[in-house]
């Protein structure tokens, strides 16, 4: 009953905040707003109205208060690069479904078992490249912002995409993988989803970082409680 | 022919003395057997003529064949065989086709069934039956199936498959071939049970509308498309040169766009019928097509180059009349290079490649092939967005993304 009462309730947020438009009704500082696919930023002023696919990026001391569906007011704080249709809640399903999605591939690996490919293809010989210099990776404000993202996300209980949201901004930017604390907050969102599994396993694979004596006592003690849980 | 025969033989008196000595020879062509023999007599030179009445009537004789009277002689014999006489130990009781054939998929018959035959066991002891396909214009040989086990008097269902020779892409059109379906239940014998059925094969262009099966039209070594990309490739080599290597597989894949956006027409089907596809050389050599024939020529063209694709079909379930097919394709690039495509990271896909390995790919509208490159990125990467991310079609089943790798 409970768990019917769960279900049913997170199907009634996802539609009421999912599938309308979002209205600005408050910003301080600057607020900007990217469309769709589009690569340019544009001013936002109350009154707006935002569409899901699209993304909202606050500078430093500015936030944007915004009402989903006309209902749930959310307020964006400073620094933070947010996509508009992460703002919605997503089943465990759908979630377990997302993760495993990133995983498998719709046909079965060629088995190269690491051999040399002898392409049988055309190809235009001419200046080597390779010493193409590549830029550096720095950790870029965008990623950062991205970053601060997720934890907006879940402060207001969209763990699911929270999640999801956390792992894309780790593969764009590898060196805020490191960061413990939004790991952290990804483990325990798994938690919040009932994934007891996918959490340990974050949990363990967080262990093996460089860890304060605090991360690493309260990530162990999770990684206990979480085994016993298993085993019952 | 089936068999050739040869024969010799003594006849013995009384298993000591050698009285006569036999060879012959014989060819069967099922169901006629023909037999050539000659007879001869060690002793026979005393009989002739010499035998009075008296001792014919004395003596005593079984085989009317051989006497002590009979002569030397060649015989010729001939026999037709009108009937079976092998006890049938299994009956075929019907056989149902499971699909039409599509010839430019051909080879997937090899492995998913063609149809399943009903099978009977009736004889007295457990079988162990095995069920073959045969259309003799389209195949050298029957392809057989594994052994079933069938205990006395039941009943089992037998899928039975096809591999089909090379002959097959012959067939231009939709056409009917007579296909024998044969039950044999035992080792080394003749067939038990034969089912003459009607197997529906679908001309080379044709196709079920199946995205999965879309990519037996992909043909990244037909030397027509070698000579395409080459053509573009050579005629773009200094820019291509000028390029860094993280970039090259997407400025490859812009550059083939664009020339191909010269070349080719989109030309829009009325019908918006799924049933024929247009192989990469025919679209090239007839200057267009539909969706589905530039999405499978553009597929071709960056497969021949190296660069790997995958279909994106979309059967929106409100309306899955206006079901659709983009592609997206694999610029090469690591995730954290991505920046150098976009700031935007809508306008790309993160996926692994066929190495496994995670790398940027590009969602293509490639209908819109005359407004360029860039157009067709940006019409590509929104239809993605709202198919996968906004309406988590792929969650929900009604989007598929399937990886294309070369079949031929």
């Amino acid at each position: 009953m409970k768990k019917t009462i769960y279900y049913l309730l997170i199907l009634t947020l996802t539609s009421l905040s999912y599938g309308a438009d979002i209205k600005i009704v408050a910003v301080k500082g600057t607020a900007m707003v990217r469309h769709n696919i589009q690569e340019e930023w544009k001013t936002v002023s109350v009154g707006d109205v935002l569409k899901p696919e699209d993304s909202i990026e606050l500078k430093r001391k500015s936030s944007v208060t915004i009402l989903l569906d006309g209902m749930k007011k959310l307020t964006i704080p400073e620094f933070v690069i947010i996509d508009l249709s992460d703002l919605r809640m997503l089943t465990q399903e759908e979630l377990l479904l997302k993760l495993a999605m990133e995983k498998v591939r719709s046909v079965p690996t060629r088995d190269d078992d690491g051999k040399l490919l002898i392409p049988t293809t055309t190809t235009v010989h001419g200046t080597n490249k390779e010493s193409t210099p590549t830029p550096q990776s720095i950790v870029s404000d965008n990623g950062l912002m991205q970053l601060n993202g997720t934890k907006v996300l879940y402060e207001n209980r969209f763990y699911a995409t929270c999640v999801l949201k956390a792992k894309e901004v780790f593969r764009l930017n590898p060196e805020l993988a490191v960061n413990v604390e939004t790991r952290l907050m990804v483990a325990n969102a798994l938690e919040k989803m009932n994934l007891k599994t996918e959490a340990l396993s974050e949990y363990i694979e967080l262990s093996s970082e460089k860890l304060s004596q605090t991360q690493r006592s309260f990530i162990e003690h999770r990684i206990e409680q979480l085994k016993t849980a298993e085993e019952k | 022919m089936e068999l050739i025969q040869i024969r010799s033989g003594l006849y013995l008196k009384e298993m000591k003395n050698i009285e006569a000595l036999s060879v012959g020879a014989g060819i069967s062509f099922d169901p006629v057997q023909f037999d050539l023999s000659y007879l001869s007599f060690i002793d026979q030179a005393k009989q002739k003529g010499n035998i009075s009445i008296n001792t014919f009537k004395s003596a005593s004789f079984t085989d009317i064949d051989y006497t002590p009277f009979t002569s030397d002689r060649i015989s010729f014999s001939t026999y037709i065989h009108l009937g079976r006489t092998k006890e049938s130990l299994a009956r075929i009781e019907y056989v149902e086709m499971l699909s039409e054939v599509f010839t430019a998929s051909y080879q997937i018959y090899a492995f998913r069934p063609l149809g399943k035959a009903r099978v009977r066991n009736i004889s007295s002891k457990p079988i162990d039956a095995k069920v073959s396909f045969f259309i003799s214009e389209l195949m050298n040989a029957p392809t057989e199936t594994r052994s079933y086990s069938i205990a006395p008097d039941e009943t089992i269902e037998i899928p039975f498959f096809a591999v089909f020779s090379d002959l097959i892409t012959d067939v231009k059109k939709f056409s009917i071939y007579d296909g024998t379906v044969y039950v044999n239940a035992e080792i080394a014998s003749d067939y038990d049970d034969r089912y003459q059925t009607r197997v529906l094969v679908r001309g080379r262009n044709d196709w079920d509308g199946d995205v999965m099966l879309l990519r037996y039209f992909v043909t990244p070594d037909d030397p027509d498309v070698i000579k395409f990309t080459r053509a573009i490739l050579s005629s773009n080599k200094a820019y291509l040169d000028s390029i860094p290597t993280v970039m090259q597989n997407f400025e490859k894949a812009k550059v083939i766009f664009n020339s191909m956006a010269e070349r080719l027409q989109y030309v829009r089907d009325p019908k918006k019928s799924k049933d024929f596809v247009q192989y990469p050389s025919e679209t090239i050599a007839l200057h267009g097509g539909d969706c589905d024939d530039i999405t499978v020529c553009y597929s071709s063209l960056l497969m021949s180059v190296g660069i790997s694709t995958a279909f994106i079909d979309v059967i929106p379930p409100q309306n899955p009349e206006d079901s659709h097919i983009y592609m997206m394709f694999d610029t090469g690039i690591d995730p954290k290079e991505a920046h150098n495509l976009s700031e935007n990271s809508k306008r790309y896909i993160i996926r692994k490649n066929d190495r496994g390995n995670e790398t940027v790919w590009i969602a293509l509208e490639t209908t819109a092939i005359t407004k360029g490159f860039e157009d067709a990125w940006n019409i590509g990467a929104q239809a993605y967005l709202q198919d996968a991310e906004i309406n988590l079609g792929k969650l929900k089943g009604w989007m598929r993304v399937v990886d294309v790798q070369s079949t031929n």
